[in-house]
């Protein structure tokens, strides 16, 4: 039952985005609650985060903001339509205010979770250094950097924190960004505001059918954002630059054949 | 057959591991023709997702063509392409009106949320895996995912 048949029109570069994070960011916007003409911002913009951008528009939003920091990730979500904030450069919370005449948006995705970085610099920098200084160590205390490898995010909860600041007055905060060990969240400020949260894994099956349907029928091609293919025996490799998000690296499809063909 | 082998936080390996089989009968193997890498791989390698197990097999996205097929398996035929949906579930019983299958409870070795979170990991880790592993017919070297 877990198994789902493609058509032939759905090519292989597609199909391997629906096995997770299509569905995943579908679901979390669904979960955002978008009514036509909303406005909506989504917290980073990896693959997840781009396809949020993509599927926030089936549900007709009026509006996409979104906040990330490296340049390539940005760019592909201007090149969605969306307006983009890089968090190194203003302070998000300001910038958003700013774009919403003080209100905040409608919906906040945050497609971040645990392994957030905070900045580094601009006037974001200083604030979050503060609050989140010891966090890092707290959620990931067996941490194993190597060579710039594997570093965890260095403030974990602070998506979490923007998002309540971020979202306007009875809006919604829909979490799809991964949040282990993490037990920090500003319930106080969501209560005072009537937030609505949503949050939680996705069950792909119950969305790949719907999903099929719209890559089948054209509304929606997830290879736009497919950025690498790399045969298996550079894998490791292919995890390393995904995981120090190298400039252009924003989603890597392995095929498993490759080498053995041209070998045979 | 070929994997990568998650050994420990920040220590991943492309290694030998068994051919799958199929173990129940409602599992399937796949002959992968394409995989990918997850932000949720790199959480359990740099250590912010905890209690992924030693020697578990990494990754949770696959397309390829079906092998073999367990008896119980009633609306695929081997030689199918199909995608495999990244975590555990079957779009049969909703709770609540959630995307959360009732029966994904049923298929989890270690019992009902939150351990189901990730196919492919932690402790859920064998149940999945002889989807996740592709034996190419044609060739003489195989990969696992």
């Amino acid at each position: 039952m877990g198994l789902v048949k493609l058509p032939e029109e759905v090519d292989d570069d597609q199909a391997i985005l629906l096995s997770d994070i299509v569905p995943t960011a579908y679901m979390a916007a669904e979960n955002a609650q978008i009514k036509p003409g909303n406005t909506i911002a989504v917290f980073g913009l990896g693959p997840v985060g781009q396809f949020c951008v993509a599927c926030a528009k089936l549900f007709d939003v009026g509006r996409i903001i979104t906040i990330d920091t490296i340049p390539s990730r940005l760019e592909m979500a201007r090149a969605q339509g969306a307006e983009v904030i890089d968090f190194n450069a203003e302070d998000p919370i300001a910038a958003i205010k700013e774009l919403t005449s003080g209100i905040g948006v409608d919906r906040v995705i945050d497609a971040v979770g645990v392994d957030a970085n905070r900045p580094h610099s601009g006037p974001a920098a200083k604030p979050a250094a503060k609050k989140h200084a010891k966090e890092k160590e707290k959620v990931a205390p067996e941490a194993n950097p190597k060579d710039g490898n594997w570093e965890p995010g260095d403030a974990p909860s602070i998506v979490l924190s923007w998002s309540v600041e971020a979202v306007a007055k009875a809006g919604t905060v829909s979490i799809i960004g991964v949040y282990s060990e993490v037990d920090s969240f500003p319930i106080g400020n969501a209560m005072e505001k009537n937030l609505t949260l949503t949050m939680g894994n996705c069950n792909h099956r119950r969305y790949i059918p719907h999903l099929l349907e719209l890559v089948s029928s054209g509304s929606l091609n997830p290879a736009k954002i497919l950025t690498q293919r790399e045969p298996m025996t550079s894998v490791i490799e292919a995890y390393k630059a995904f995981d120090k998000r190298k400039p252009g690296w924003i989603k890597v499809k392995l095929e498993p054949a490759i080498e053995t063909s041209l070998a045979a | 057959m070929k994997a990568v082998v998650f050994h420990g936080i920040g220590d991943i390996r492309l290694e030998d591991v068994k051919e799958p089989r199929i173990k129940k009968t409602t599992d399937a193997i796949v002959a992968l023709t394409a995989s990918a890498i997850c932000g949720t791989d790199l959480h359990m390698v740099r250590g912010t997702l905890s209690g992924m197990q030693k020697g578990t097999i990494l990754g949770h996205e696959g397309v390829g063509v079906i092998e073999e097929l367990g008896k119980g398996v009633r609306n695929l035929f081997p030689g199918d392409r199909v995608v495999i949906p990244s975590t555990i579930g079957a779009a049969t019983v909703l709770i609540a009106g959630q995307a959360i299958s009732r029966s994904v409870t049923k298929l989890i070795p270690t019992g009902p949320m939150p351990e189901l979170r990730f196919s492919g990991a932690r402790k859920a880790a064998g149940l999945l895996m002889a989807c996740r592993r592709k034996r190419h017919a044609f060739h003489s070297q195989t990969w696992a995912w």
